[in-house]
């Protein structure tokens, strides 16, 4: 009897695993993951409870993570990262950049994640260019927790974002938010 | 008896007659004497007044002249009028403002004619030849690019004299003159003295405390603004605590609280809108950290070389670039340029076989640089203590992104950041003074780039390019970025990177003395 009753409770948990409950288990743990998001202190490079993990020295690429939705009325856009990249390929690199795309539309937003500091430099003092082969197998990495509203202003409107970064030569994985009210 | 009639008639004829004629005589030789002396106005014209009533007694216009402190007082000499500043006694301190009609782009003047009654006049502003010439889109842009271009008509109170105020105004800019001319009906003109167009503006310098080096003058700061009719009237200094840094966004908020306590209670409020204060500081370096270099195909283990790792990434701001960078050392107290340090030997596993390399085995290298020791853009690594592999060392540090020379606070706020200290070395006088007028130059609205308020685009300005903001090209070719390369040859104050120069170049002059500063500057 216990036996039976096991296996119909087990029945039922499978059944609802495999269609509705697995989605709002997933639902459940996002918004817990989202809630840390906007612990992060963000415009930092530090590596926080959101960084993705750094897969190693030899890796190269750019990796981030963003909450699964953020409210319209957050100043608050979280997307943290890591990267990894050859320095000869970020050389010539323009900064590194944030793409925003609304999955809907395919219209595309973009903004360049850089300090807006008008402030005049004390030049550098001037020094001897070093020996190139210094920079032979040379990586630049780093964390990064960026505010995206600080780089892009994404109409005032619910909407699903696909969004990546650029930078050098590389494009990073593609994370899916949904702007909710 | 008919005869007798007849001859009776006769002689009253000739009577009327010789009677008419002498009537007549003495009418033309007063006429002819009236014409002689009153010839330009012939007594025929029957609306001009009677020219017996004699010249002495006729109302005319005798002065038109700026006041100078009271109703009944006129301007001796050319008056410096400081036009940025409202009405108001609180600017006047009797040597450089000396009376409350020395303030404002509305000065008074007094009209007197030869006697009392109500007697129309004209009046109107003559501009000198030489006054800043604004154009039309400028004047569109800001009424205050303009003056009282009009005419106008009044008439003196019932004693002779009438005193006009608030309907003439003067341009915003400095060095403009301007003198009144007055005509009365009867066709006497008259002319004031001159006035001369400053602006005023209050300096309230913050000094921090135990600073290595400070400006001990600001001469050149003011001489250069004075240039322009700007003067910048310095008030008692002030002290707050030493922060030996003002990098990231909460140092600066704690720069200003502390700055901002010192300043509440100093006289400096009382003479806002027009106070700006220099907060004197140590550095303004801004730290990139947790930046990670990593060297592959490094061999490591006893007898090994040290593996010198190069310190270079990409600057914060756009156009910086890939460049050499400083480690961050010696900057705050008890922050290090060292954050870790690894080794990962070849086909090894990322966070299993990580060896760490303990801070003692890396060491900072100085440049060549002659200036001092700090300035350190290479780690060299000792890796004798290590296993005997071939892999990559991965050395994550702080940098040294940038430092800078000033600061403005922006958004319309009244102080400006001079550091005393960049780069490890003291700044003198003269750079400190440098970026004073640079700062102040951005807070007066340079470089003018013909939006909002500001005059039409200077030749040279630029935007970005490597800075950040309106900056200013001149004795350079424009090019994508300014951040790298030689930017020898900048002759103006107003370039993005301090250049030496501590003047407005030929292009930029025009356009500080034109600036508009009347509406100055909020506490920041």
């Amino acid at each position: 009897m216990l036996n039976s009753r096991l296996i119909l409770l087990l029945c039922l948990l499978s059944i609802i695993g495999g269609c509705d409950a697995a989605p709002l288990l997933r639902v459940e743990n996002m918004k817990s993951e989202d809630k840390v998001f906007f612990e992060v202190m963000l415009n930092t490079t530090e590596q926080t409870a959101c960084s993705p993990i750094d897969p190693g020295a030899n890796w190269r690429g750019i990796l981030i993570k963003a909450p699964t939705q953020v409210s319209l009325s957050s100043e608050a856009f979280p997307l943290c990262g890591f990267f990894n990249l050859d320095m000869l390929a970020l050389e010539n690199s323009k900064p590194m950049s944030i793409v925003a795309i609304v999955k809907d539309t395919e219209q595309g937003y973009q903004g360049f994640i850089e300090d807006k500091d008008p402030s005049p430099d004390s030049p550098k003092p001037d020094m001897p260019a070093k020996d190139p082969s210094l920079y032979e197998g040379m990586a630049l990495g780093g964390y990064f927790n960026s505010n995206l509203q600080k780089y892009i202003k994404l109409p005032e409107q619910t909407a699903i974002y696909q969004i990546y970064i650029k930078y050098g030569d590389q494009q990073s994985n593609t994370v899916t938010v949904q702007v909710v009210k | 008896m008919l005869f007798g009639v007849i001859a009776a008639i006769a002689v009253i004829v000739v009577a009327v007659v010789v009677v008419a004629k002498v009537l007549y005589d003495s009418l033309a030789e007063s006429k002819k004497d009236a014409c002689e002396n009153f010839s330009d106005k012939p007594v025929d014209e029957p609306v001009e007044p009677c020219p017996l009533a004699g010249k002495d007694e006729d109302p005319f216009i005798v002065v038109v002249e700026y006041l100078d402190g009271t109703d009944d007082l006129e301007l001796g000499s050319t008056g410096k009028q400081f036009v940025n500043v409202t009405r108001d006694a609180k600017w006047v301190d009797g040597s450089t403002v000396k009376n409350i009609d020395r303030t404002s782009h509305k000065p008074r003047f007094k009209v007197r004619f030869n006697k009392p009654g109500c007697h129309p006049f004209k009046v109107k502003f003559v501009p000198d030849g030489s006054n800043n010439a604004y154009t039309g889109t400028e004047i569109g842009r800001n009424e205050k690019f303009d003056y009282q271009k009009d005419e106008k008509s009044y008439s003196t109170d019932g004693d002779g004299t009438k005193v006009v105020e608030n309907d003439f105004f003067v341009a915003a800019a400095g060095k403009d003159k301007y003198k009144l001319e007055a005509k009365d009906d009867y066709g006497h003109t008259v002319s004031s003295k001159e006035i001369e167009t400053h602006r005023l503006i209050y300096c309230q310098e913050i000094k921090m405390k135990d600073l290595s080096t400070i400006a001990t003058s600001l001469s050149t700061l003011k001489s250069e603004y004075a240039k322009h009719n700007i003067t910048l009237h310095a008030l008692s200094n002030l002290e707050i605590d030493h922060l030996p840094n003002i990098g990231s966004d909460s140092e600066y908020t704690a720069l200003k609280n502390s700055a901002r306590t010192a300043y509440n209670g100093s006289t400096a409020p009382s003479k806002e809108p027009y106070v700006i204060a220099v907060l004197y500081t140590d550095h303004l370096a801004v730290k990139n950290s947790n930046k990670q270099l990593s060297k592959s195909a490094v061999q490591v283990g006893p007898g090994k070389p040290v593996v010198r790792i190069p310190i270079r990434g990409v600057g914060l701001r756009a156009g910086d670039g890939m460049d050499d960078r400083a480690l961050w050392q010696d900057i705050i107290p008890d922050e290090s340029w060292f954050v870790s340090a690894k080794f990962l030997k070849n086909g090894g596993v990322a966070g299993t076989d990580d060896i760490v390399i303990a801070e003692a085995k890396c060491s900072a290298v100085s440049g060549s640089w002659a200036g001092n020791n700090k300035y350190c853009d290479l780690v060299d690594i000792d890796v004798t203590g290590l296993p005997v592999h071939t892999g990559t060392i991965t050395l994550v540090v702080n940098w040294v992104d940038r430092m800078r020379a000033g600061l403005a606070s922006g958004s319309g706020s009244n102080s400006v950041t001079i550091c005393t200290r960049a780069w490890w070395q003291n700044k003198n006088t003269a750079s400190q003074n440098e970026v004073m007028v640079h700062e102040i130059g951005h807070m007066v609205g340079m470089v003018a780039d013909g939006t909002g308020n500001k005059p039409d685009k200077t030749a040279k300005q630029y935007t970005d390019r490597g800075h950040v903001g309106s900056h200013c090209h001149s004795g350079l070719a424009l090019r994508a970025s300014f951040s790298s390369g030689s930017n020898s040859g900048s002759d103006c104050v107003m370039f993005g990177s301090t250049n030496g120069k501590s003047a407005f170049c030929s292009d930029c002059e025009p356009a500080v003395k034109k600036v508009d500063v009347s509406s100055g500057w909020s506490r920041f």
